[in-house]
């Protein structure tokens, strides 16, 4: 009977030592992969934050160098009718010379209506 | 005071005179063709100082409307980017949590009673063996 107890005893204290490494062992590489998982999430999630700024700025630059563009071309346009519009002004400044030239010449009461109408000068 | 006045109020700006007439006044004699430009200078003046503020004017919008779309455009792609990013951001969330929520399932109990199944066997075996070799 003795013999029985310390044999059962004996097997019980061999079972508890496999037991506790078993189960450390276990728990500690289950934990290891939840964690490698968990950071693998991560990476993964931050390389795809990472793509989605790239494209976002891929993207903004486009955008900006089309509105640019158009910023661009309706300057020029701008530009261009500004320096129509001046030449327009001196031909017609030249024009209205000419014929004011003409009108005093052959009408020289012309230039004191002028001179009154536009200045209001007295004579 | 009032002779002052008087004289202003009768003042004269100009006289018409012929060539070779003596002038009434003192000043400047000018041609038709000075007087014409003098003219039409002055109204080329006011021509080009008007298109010169219409050119500012139009510059002023066209940089108006650039400056415009820009932040509108920026309002619009920092709103997507933003939306974006949060939903990756959720995902990730998701994930992580559901993996914590594994982790923390408590299997402590199954561990030690598989483990403690496990030395029982292996120690039952062993000794088993121990006996049937030593009989023999």
């Amino acid at each position: 009977m003795t013999f029985l107890i310390q044999y059962w005893k004996l097997i019980a204290g061999a079972a508890y030592i496999i037991a506790v490494p078993v189960y450390f062992y276990v728990t500690a590489s289950s934990a290891n992969k939840n964690l490698e998982t968990a950071l693998e999430t991560s990476q993964a999630s931050n390389q795809k934050q990472i793509s989605i700024l790239r494209e976002s700025l891929e993207d903004q630059r486009v955008a900006y160098e089309k509105m640019f563009n158009e910023y661009q071309e309706k300057m020029n346009a701008a530009q261009k009718q500004h320096e129509t519009e001046l030449a327009k002004i001196k031909k017609a400044q030249a024009d209205q010379q000419w014929q004011l030239s003409q009108k005093f010449k052959a009408d020289p009461a012309a230039v004191n209506e002028e001179l009154e109408k536009r200045f209001g000068l007295k004579k | 005071m009032i002779l002052l006045l008087a004289s202003l109020a009768f003042a004269q700006d100009y006289a018409p005179i012929k060539k070779g007439q003596p002038s009434p006044i003192d000043g400047t004699v000018l041609t038709a063709e000075a007087m014409a430009t003098i003219i039409a200078k002055g109204d080329a003046d006011i021509a080009t100082c008007k298109e010169e503020a219409k050119f500012e004017l139009k510059k002023q919008q066209i940089e108006c409307e650039l400056d415009t779309q820009k932040l509108e455009y920026d309002v619009e792609s920092i709103k997507k980017t933003d939306e974006e990013i949060l939903k990756a951001k959720q995902e990730e969330l998701d994930k992580v949590y559901s993996l914590v929520k594994k982790q923390n399932r408590n299997l402590t109990p199954v561990w030690i009673g598989v483990g403690f199944a496990a030395g029982l066997a292996t120690s039952y075996g062993t000794i088993y063996l121990y006996e049937n070799l030593t009989n023999e």
